[in-house]
């Protein structure tokens, strides 16, 4: 099980890459928290565009609320982090998930409770990896487009630009 | 006291002359300042209980927008970046969801910055998450 927050969501969802996502996890499903879910669907193009992707991939996502364990950790999280990116990670730690966020504070916390995470440019790097994206000019224009909303340094770029199909050894 | 009646304390310029001594302690010119409605004259204490800063002139004169929301605005994108609050809480206390957060940054030509921040934490990271699959 994979967890998302807000800003992996939104970022994945604009840059149209959500198909991809599922074609590089593909025995996963994946946990959007409720608190993402709504948050997340406060914004015409970005909730249109996850009601299309629902529409074909039902059966891979599943919008989770918080139980009281999880809540109970996640309300620890709440001072520096928006119930939705607490919700993630506390839920995430308490089934045993991953987390995908791009959010630097969450990403922090989320390693002080110890959840293996990933971001954006990880999916990306996998996913050439593993085949579905499948030249190196599709997975540059995935990060250019990335790249006009979020801001990462040009070496974590070639980190994923550097990423070898793993059919090829 | 009302914002009104702090209004002309924090203009006063010996009062932001006291503001500005940074090798003074705070409770030092606490109590240089004198008595107004039976209150302390805009003591810092009370100034950050009422959410009042005092700012250079110079630097209030360069700001066209709303002087709080600018403020706050930027202050919580500070605090993104100094990875003390998210950036979905940034976008909340300004009224805003995340979508709107990143619109307003780009309207400004600023981006979101994200993690990982280096290639030695983006390495760790691929490595612990593989090991999960």
């Amino acid at each position: 099980m994979i967890v998302l927050d807000a800003t992996a969501l939104s970022a994945l969802l604009r840059i149209g890459a959500v198909d991809i996502l599922l074609e590089t996890f593909p025995p996963n499903s994946f946990i959007i928290p409720g608190e993402v879910w709504r948050e997340i669907r406060r914004t015409d193009m970005i909730r249109n565009a996850l009601d299309r992707i629902l529409k074909e991939h039902r059966a891979r996502f599943r919008v989770l609320e918080a139980d009281q364990q999880q809540r109970a950790l996640a309300s620890q999280l709440e001072v520096r982090l928006h119930r939705g990116e607490s919700e993630a990670i506390a839920i995430a730690k308490l089934t045993g998930a991953r987390l995908i966020t791009d959010d630097l504070t969450a990403r922090k916390m989320a390693k002080q409770v110890n959840v293996p995470l990933g971001g954006t440019l990880l999916v990306m790097k996998l996913a050439y990896e593993k085949c579905p994206i499948e030249t190196h000019e599709e997975l540059q224009n995935l990060l250019r487009r990335l790249s006009e909303d979020l801001y990462f340094n040009r070496s974590l770029e070639e980190w994923v630009l550097q990423a070898q199909k793993l059919s090829e050894g | 006291m009302s914002m009104e009646d702090l209004r002309h304390i924090v203009d006063l310029p010996e009062y932001s002359e006291k503001v500005f001594q940074p090798e003074k302690p705070v409770s030092d010119f606490y109590r240089e300042i004198p008595l107004w409605n039976g209150e302390p004259q805009a003591p810092v204490g009370k100034l950050r209980s009422q959410n009042l800063v005092v700012l250079p002139e110079g630097l209030v004169t360069l700001i066209d927008r709303d002087l709080d929301k600018e403020i706050s605005f930027l202050v919580s994108f500070g605090l993104y970046a100094e990875k003390r609050i998210s950036a979905s809480k940034a976008a909340n206390l300004n009224g805003m969801n995340y979508e709107e957060f990143l619109a307003e940054l780009r309207s400004r030509g600023l981006r979101l910055p994200i993690g990982p921040e280096s290639i030695q934490e983006a390495e760790q990271e691929y490595q612990r998450f593989l090991e999960r699959e």
